[in-house]
């Protein structure tokens, strides 16, 4: 960051300050000759990084104000430029600001024109800039900082027309305000011999000043107004006492010291000349408009530029740091939580052998063993011992005593209707087909005891009722496959050599069946 | 505006702006690029470790599993189910079992040893091998207990697994309808005597 550094030129000389922290600080003075302006021309050299602000009190100064129709762009600048050359020709330290706009139906813009009338007495110095190719951020004077400074000590709103007197190395400086904005600005002499005098000459200059505005008609006549005059307070007294008094002026003596507090300057004023606190002003809210043209500027513009690009890299490299440090400090927590997850998966895999040491020892792998013991299960669970459908029968017979079973064949089927078309256990399956169920079937062939004569209908009775008894269990399914005479109407149904229609024969035949499985079904 | 001229104020400056643009880069890309692989890391290692909390988790509920069917596989190992055919020892069972249960009779015929038929049992057995020896059993029974009692017996004690997949028993009579002998009853089976052993390596 360049060294901000302040020029104070006045009639005699030029002082040159530095200006940090709200202090300004006292550097070098030059006499306005050419040992001077040498010199000065020497102390740029030594500082061709700082910026320049140069803060003009003369008494050389115009103030030109006309209503202009309101333009804006180029069309705008072209106006100015124009008016500025009509009121100002040959002077290049010029500059205009608006006033704001007129409350006509036209809405005209009200613009105050001014310059620095005596360009010869700035040359020498300017040039001093222009060789050793300083950075000047702009020439100003006294009035244009008065007005940015106005508004800060609330001054405008307490009195929308008034005079602010202020005391410096150049004079008296008397400035008029409008509605806080600048409108006229003079530059007396002071006394040199005494505060005495000094507080005299501000109430005989001001008179004078109202005189002019009067005349000029920028006030009415008789118009009372309000005169500020910024003083260090030890020497209020004084000015009170001596400043005198007006029919048309209200003199109000203003604390300086308080001023310069308010406007946040360190290294207060020590006497009532307020040249420090107007370039604190001008360098710690320099306005808008100002003398120099964009030709002494230029310098400063390129600052601005070198300025504007270290500083926008600078922000992205930090933004870039910042994000670095960011994306550091989640890669430290990466970290961690992979130490965490190593650590676990490190505990994990030894409580996993630990399981695997407790096991008793493996006859064979694990897939092995899985696959051995899941087959024998289906297996189990794809067998059964007559013995399990002979119980059925067995108890279906304490129900029928007259039933006697001469033959029964017992075997696993898949086809439980007719045993002989199925697959039995010799069938093998075809490769890929999902495997059938399986059946354990008993085909039962039975006859009625010898007894009493029976017809047709009571031999029928007795072997449902055997074949209702082996149906008790509800996952058993029976067929009577053959009964002692066919009832069929395509049939011959025919008596019996016995008396009646007792029947001889009762053979039949009663087929029982059901599925396997589920032994070994999963929970 | 800028003139040509203007450059040497600029040199510095926009060196500087350039250095600390490119630095500002390769900082984000090389942060970035690091942040990329420890992340892809610490996934890993998450992945990693959730795959063993998985493992772990069945390793506990498969304990209970594995270590009940250690036991089953041994217990077959122990029966002799697992392991070569010992037919010598069978049939010395069989008479062993028809003097001891004294039955009437008992003739058999053990067939050549096969595979398991899938119906069976269809599924598969990993590197083992499910046999079968068929075997028909015919003989004369005073009552059906001494048929239940002999395949009980069998289940009992020969190093096999006994599936029966067919057995008649019939009333014994002779040409007059009479009973033949001592025997009511006449028992014909056919029972898969089924064993299991590792597969043999090909070549």
């Amino acid at each position: 960051m360049a060294n901000t550094r302040l020029l104070h030129l006045d009639t005699t000389q030029l002082t040159a300050y530095t200006w940090w922290g709200g202090v300004v600080r006292t550097q070098a003075q030059f006499p306005n000759d050419a040992a001077g302006h040498a010199a000065f021309a020497g102390y740029l050299q030594s500082h061709r990084r700082s910026l320049f602000y140069l803060l003009a009190d003369v008494p050389e100064e115009s103030f030109q104000y006309e209503s202009v129709p309101f333009v804006q762009g180029a069309d705008r600048k072209a106006l100015i430029r124009r008016k500025l050359t009509q009121y100002f020709f040959g002077s290049p330290l010029t500059t205009a600001f608006s006033l704001g706009r007129e409350k006509s139906v036209r809405r005209d813009e009200r613009m105050l024109f001014m310059a620095l009338t005596r360009p010869q007495f700035f040359e020498p110095w300017l040039d001093a800039l222009r060789t050793s190719e300083a950075q000047v951020a702009g020439i100003y004077s006294v009035p244009l900082i008065a007005g940015g400074l106005l508004a800060r000590l609330g001054l405008a709103d307490r009195h929308p027309r008034m005079i602010l007197v202020t005391l410096g190395r150049g004079g008296i400086r008397q400035t008029y305000f409008e509605d806080g904005r600048l409108r006229f600005s003079r530059l007396s002499a002071a006394p040199t011999n005494g505060v005495e005098e000094t507080a005299r000459a501000c109430g005989h200059e001001t008179v004078k000043l109202y005189q002019y505005l009067i005349s000029q008609r920028i006030v009415a006549r008789g118009t009372r107004l309000p005169t500020v005059v910024l003083v260090h307070p030890g020497q209020r007294a004084v000015f009170a006492a001596l400043a005198g008094t007006s029919p048309t002026l209200d003199f109000e003596f203003s604390d300086l010291v308080q001023a310069a507090r308010r406007s946040a300057m360190r290294g207060l004023p020590t006497d009532s000349s307020a040249d420090a606190l107007f370039l604190h002003a001008m360098a710690r809210h320099a306005p808008r408009e100002q003398f120099a043209d964009e030709g002494a500027r230029h310098l400063f513009r390129v600052w601005q530029l070198k300025f504007g690009m270290v500083t926008a890299a600078a922000v992205v490299f930090v933004a870039c740091l910042l994000f670095a440090a960011k994306y550091s400090y989640e890669i430290q927590q990466l970290r961690e939580l992979r130490d965490i997850k190593l650590g676990q998966a490190k505990a994990d895999t030894e409580r996993y052998n630990e399981i695997l040491r407790e096991l008793p020892p493996m006859p064979t792998s694990l897939d092995n063993l899985r696959a051995v013991v899941s087959r024998f299960d289906a297996m189990e669970d794809r067998s059964e011992r007559p013995m399990a459908l002979y119980g059925r029968i067995s108890r279906a017979l304490e129900k029928s005593p007259d039933v006697e079973i001469r033959r029964i064949e017992w075997q696993l089927t898949t086809n439980p209707e007719d045993p002989t078309q199925g697959r039995g256990a010799n069938a093998a399956a075809a490769p890929g087909a999902t495997a059938p169920d399986l059946y354990a079937t008993a085909l039962i062939t039975a006859a009625l005891l010898p007894g009493p004569a029976r017809d047709h209908r009571a031999v029928l009775r007795a072997i449902e009722r055997f074949a209702d008894s082996l149906a008790r269990d509800a996952d058993i399914a029976v067929t009577v496959t053959r009964l002692p005479f066919d009832i069929e109407p395509a049939k011959a149904l025919k008596s019996t050599e016995q008396s009646g229609d007792a029947i001889g024969d009762t053979q039949f035949a009663v087929r029982i069946s059901h599925k396997l499985g589920g032994k070994h079904d999963p929970a | 505006m800028i003139r040509r001229s203007d450059f040497r104020y600029l040199r510095a400056s926009l060196a500087a702006t350039i250095v600390m643009i490119v630095a500002s880069g390769l900082l984000v890309a090389y942060v970035a690029d690091w942040h990329k692989k420890e992340r892809r890391l610490t996934e890993q290692a998450e992945d990693s470790h959730r795959q063993l909390q998985t493992r772990l988790a069945r390793a506990r509920e498969e304990e209970a599993e594995i270590k009940s069917k250690i036991d089953q596989f041994n217990a077959l190992l122990a029966r002799g189910v697992v392991g070569d055919e010992r037919r010598l020892d069978w049939v010395e069972q069989l008479r062993n079992i028809r003097s001891g249960r004294r039955l009437l009779d008992l003739s058999y015929e053990l067939s050549p040893q096969g595979l398991l038929d899938p119906l069976a049992a269809p599924v598969s057995s990993g590197g083992y091998e499910f046999y079968a020896s068929p075997m028909r059993l015919t003989l004369p029974l005073l009552h059906e207990g001494d048929l239940i009692n002999l395949l009980d017996d069998l289940e009992a004690t020969v190093s096999a697994y006994i599936r029966p997949k067919r057995c008649t028993v019939e009333r014994a009579v002779g040409a007059g309808g009479t009973p033949t002998g001592n025997a009511q009853l006449r028992a014909d089976c056919i029972i898969d005597w089924i064993t299991v052993r590792a597969r043999l390596s090909a070549g």
